[in-house]
């Protein structure tokens, strides 16, 4: 379902919020992604309806700036990928060598995907953060590190010292 | 127990003072499950912003419906997790469980699973203008 794509992409944006009437960030975000994705009317006023309430939560905590860099982040950022009718903020995979716990003396002692022995580890060709086998970065584009993340940490931050809750 | 968790439903309530008193309603699930005034606060924002969607999309009256039924329902509720502890550190919920004699006690805001039924009509009245 759409909603769930959005919530996997942009786990953070939902849980804020944006006035509809005044936040052109907001209801630019909304249009990006429903223009990606196609929306039909009830997944885009679905949306923008968890956008907004993520702004109003923000601004409760008197972290509005915070969400406004992470709608900032979202529109400099985020790409529609026209086969999958996704709208992500994720970005492209590394394929590179990554250590897969056996030790080593050579590169015969190690078994993988292409492996190698570096420093007494063996290493083995692997997504980066998923450690899936693969031959180049492109093997990895569902595996990319959120090109928002820090925005999204420093909004949870900016909350979480604002709440009285403990989590 | 099951219960209905009112955080999530806890959208609407008219500022002119028809329909759910929101304020009252945030008060007291914070109360119930921990938090301070910012706590408060944004649990009326997020109230609100709810509100005015059902308003958008023709759903007000069975809103406010709904919550007028559901509202004096409600209420804090305890219940022992199984997990023991030392203290509030060693019990997980994100922040809704305490450590009581040994052990981990979630509290909700919300309406009993016995209690449900009262409000069926209006719930779904509600859920069939809302499409849920």
């Amino acid at each position: 379902m759409m909603i769930r794509t959005l919530m996997t992409s942009l786990p953070l944006l939902f849980g804020m919020a944006a006035t509809m009437t005044g936040c052109t960030n907001a209801a630019s975000v909304c249009a990006m992604i429903c223009e990606c994705e196609h929306c039909n009317d009830y997944t885009e006023q679905d949306i923008c309806y968890s956008m907004e309430k993520a702004e109003a939560r923000a601004e409760a905590y008197e972290c509005g700036e915070k969400y406004s860099a992470v709608l900032t982040c979202v529109e400099e950022k985020g790409t529609c990928d026209e086969e999958k009718v996704n709208f992500s903020t994720q970005g492209p995979g590394n394929c590179s060598p990554q250590a897969n716990g056996q030790s080593c003396t050579t590169d015969a002692d190690c078994f993988g995907n292409n492996p190698s022995c570096s420093n007494g580890s063996c290493m083995e060709l692997a997504c980066e953060g998923s450690f899936n086998p693969c031959s180049t970065d492109a093997d990895c584009s569902d595996n990319g590190p959120d090109l928002c993340e820090s925005e999204q940490e420093a909004l949870s931050d900016c909350i979480d010292a604002a709440s009285g809750k403990d989590d | 127990m099951r219960v209905v968790m009112l955080g999530v439903f806890l959208s609407g309530v008219s500022v002119l003072g028809c329909g759910p008193d929101i304020q009252k309603t945030c008060e007291e699930q914070i109360k119930c499950q921990g938090g301070n005034d910012r706590d408060v606060d944004a649990c009326v924002a997020v109230s609100e912003v709810a509100i005015d969607l059902y308003d958008d999309i023709g759903c007000g009256d069975e809103y406010d419906d709904y919550m007028a039924c559901i509202e004096p329902l409600a209420e804090c509720k305890s219940t022992q997790t199984g997990q023991t502890c030392a203290n509030d550190s060693d019990c997980g919920g994100g922040g809704d469980q305490t450590c009581s004699n040994g052990n981990c006690v979630a509290s909700y805001y919300g309406v009993s699973a016995e209690d449900e039924d009262k409000c069926e009509t209006e719930t779904l009245a509600y859920a069939k203008c809302a499409k849920f």
